[in-house]
């Protein structure tokens, strides 16, 4: 399921080591994906993809060498939202797209406080299901 | 010169612009448009393929002085990048005085599954020490909380702690930021 929140970036914010990320198209500015996992109401930020800009691979033990396997993210504290269902309305910009649902994931400190679901409307047959990015722009490294 | 002369001179000028702008920016060529939602329907392809493209070398054949008058004026008078206004905390929004010892019993992390340093901020207990090396001896802790509508009309939430130094808060340290509603 694809989040539409970035955890990952308050750890950056509030003063974690940011590398520089390659950013290699416009879906993804940030220049990672992290994936993240819900277990015994805790987040935990379990993969990393993406590169730096020296073109090694950014993994988790690039940020958290101590940490390469599962990172808790205690400091995130607000609200995740993953979208479910049809696609209703479809913005290309940020996660301004809207789908049939939103499961949104309360924390505080990284621990689970509350879950939610949100519906926002019916889909149309055979309007596009999950989140996705209609289009957008690679950069090759060497037009960077 | 008649008036057609004229026409085509300036065409004639707007489409040796154009060319020499295509020329000029190689790296266009290597940004590539990958759409992921493909439509089917030929009239919609056309106005997402080759309509908007079209549209363009039209507008720079057509309006190339204006073109050619804002490059000149860019390369003269460049213009200022962005600057994100530096977040500094409040006096009215400082909350209560604590000492480093109570601030890092609160932030004391503890995860079951060892996926943290237990320690005061856990992952972030180097960027906390970094923040204590800043805050000088005259310096009191504070906890703050700031709640802010910015520009765009979204509140800013953000909480923490704040060195204080006779009442005028400094440097400050992050434990929470949001943006959490749309103001109407």
């Amino acid at each position: 399921m694809a989040m539409c929140t970035t955890p990952l970036a308050y750890y950056f914010e509030f003063g974690g080591t940011r590398p520089a990320f390659a950013q290699q198209s416009s879906a993804l500015w940030r220049g990672y994906v992290g994936t993240w996992e819900v277990r015994d109401a805790r987040l935990y930020l379990i993969g990393l993809s993406g590169s730096l800009e020296d073109g090694t691979p950014a993994t988790l033990r690039t940020l958290f060498p101590d940490f390469p396997d599962r990172v808790f993210a205690h400091w995130f504290s607000g609200i995740a939202r993953i979208p479910q269902g049809k696609l209703l309305e479809y913005v290309h910009m940020g996660y301004g797209s809207k789908y049939e649902r939103d499961l949104l994931l309360s924390f505080e400190k990284g621990v689970l406080q509350e879950t939610q679901i949100r519906v926002n409307g019916v889909g149309a047959d055979g309007a596009p299901e999950n989140y996705d990015v209609a289009a957008f722009t690679t950069f090759p490294r060497q037009a960077r | 010169m008649s008036v057609t002369l004229y026409a085509s001179l300036y065409y004639a000028i707007g489409v040796a612009f154009m060319l020499a702008m295509l020329l000029r920016q190689p790296d266009s060529n290597t940004f590539r448009l990958e759409p992921l939602v493909r439509r089917d329907d030929l009239a919609d392809r056309l106005m997402e393929d080759v309509l908007p493209p079209l549209l363009g070398l039209l507008f720079v054949v057509l309006c190339w002085p204006w073109l050619i008058a804002n490059m000149v004026r860019e390369r003269l008078f460049p213009p200022k990048p962005f600057q994100r206004e530096e977040f500094a905390v409040k006096r009215e929004e400082i909350q209560e005085q604590l000492s480093i010892e109570r601030i890092e019993e609160l932030e004391q992390v503890f995860d079951p599954m060892h996926a943290a340093p237990e320690l005061p901020f856990g992952h972030l207990n180097g960027a906390w020490k970094a923040f204590l090396g800043r805050v000088g001896p005259a310096s009191e802790l504070w906890s703050f909380v700031s709640v802010r509508t910015n520009d765009w009309g979204t509140i800013e939430s953000r909480a923490g702690y704040v060195a204080v130094v006779d009442k005028i808060p400094g440097n400050h340290f992050l434990t929470r930021s949001a943006i959490t509603a749309s103001e109407k």
